[in-house]
């Protein structure tokens, strides 16, 4: 079977609008795999109902390795504990392929606070109780749910500001509004040109290359990432499946 | 698995500050995915976290 594989062009099924970071990273995956297998691949893009759409687009695709999900935290880690209604069941209905890519995020405070590092957020906030908020790009976001775990983990209180998306939070944060935010790399980096932004530190166990002026957190339980989660898998299908995936993964 | 850990897309990545990765196996890759969907669920129970 893994011979035959791939018989037909694959589709790469996206949970996110055309443009955005995780669409940029998907077609760039798709053109690499594409050129080491020898194979067409179809971008589609399927966003709504927290990856759900998604997600139930590649469930109910026949398994056979021919339609993968461009999954990531928020629709495979966060999504099935959020959504009562979605429709399918990740853990159940797809089968894991591989991690594709770690996305640390890095925190940024205003640069109105007088704080330099974590170590010296945690002690500010700890002497200031109730004095500090941090904004996030949403109620359930990852940028809300990993400060809330930051929170729960340094024993420290910030009081939540949820935003309609990243960019009226960053634009807050710079105005001094609010003083706290977990941002990605790329836009932190951006924020803290502008001198109203301090990067602390990244999320992740070591430092990024990406962000080489961020030291390491010494929290790494809120690290963010992105995966590639394929396949639907009833039992049947599964042999056959799994060859595509054995090929899938020799890519 | 190879695709995601060549040099060029890497590079691409890392522009966008990300960095390229791979499970050893599925298998490693469904368990840490279970993993996080439980840290992540114990998350929102703690919050009371909801969306409409």
């Amino acid at each position: 079977l893994a011979q035959n594989y791939p018989d037909r062009p694959i589709r790469l099924i996206v949970p996110f609008a055309a443009g955005g970071s995780s669409d940029v990273m998907a077609r760039g995956l798709g053109k690499q795999l594409a050129e080491q297998m020898g194979a067409t691949f179809v971008v589609e893009n399927r966003p709504g109902a927290g990856g759900g759409i998604a997600m139930e687009v590649v469930a109910n695709a026949p398994a056979d390795g021919h339609t993968l999900l461009y999954g990531t935290i928020g629709t495979n880690g966060v999504a099935p504990a959020l959504f009562k209604n979605l429709p399918i069941d990740p853990a159940r209905q797809l089968q894991a392929v591989s991690l594709l890519a770690l996305n640390p995020s890095v925190l940024i405070v205003s640069s109105a606070l007088p704080v330099n590092s974590l170590g010296e957020l945690i002690a500010y906030a700890k002497a200031n109780p109730g004095k500090l908020n941090y904004a996030s790009a949403g109620n359930g976001s990852i940028s809300h749910l990993a400060t809330e775990l930051l929170k729960t983990s340094a024993g420290i209180q910030m009081v939540h500001v949820p935003y309609k998306g990243g960019g009226a939070a960053s634009n807050d944060l710079l105005a001094g509004t609010v003083s706290v935010m977990l941002e990605t790399i790329t836009n932190a980096l951006t924020l803290a040109k502008t001198g109203k932004v301090r990067a602390l530190a990244n999320s992740g166990s070591k430092r990024s290359p990406a962000a080489p002026i961020c030291p390491p957190s010494p929290r790494p339980a809120y690290r963010g990432s992105r995966w590639i989660a394929g396949r639907a898998c009833s039992p049947r299908a599964q042999p056959r499946a799994r060859s595509s995936i054995a090929c899938m993964r020799r890519s | 698995v190879k695709a995601s850990l060549n040099p060029t897309y890497k590079q691409a990545m890392m522009g966008i500050g990300v960095e390229a990765a791979a499970s050893a196996s599925p298998e490693e890759f469904a368990s840490f995915v279970r993993s996080e969907t439980v840290k992540w669920a114990r998350v929102i129970q703690a919050t009371g976290t909801r969306v409409d």
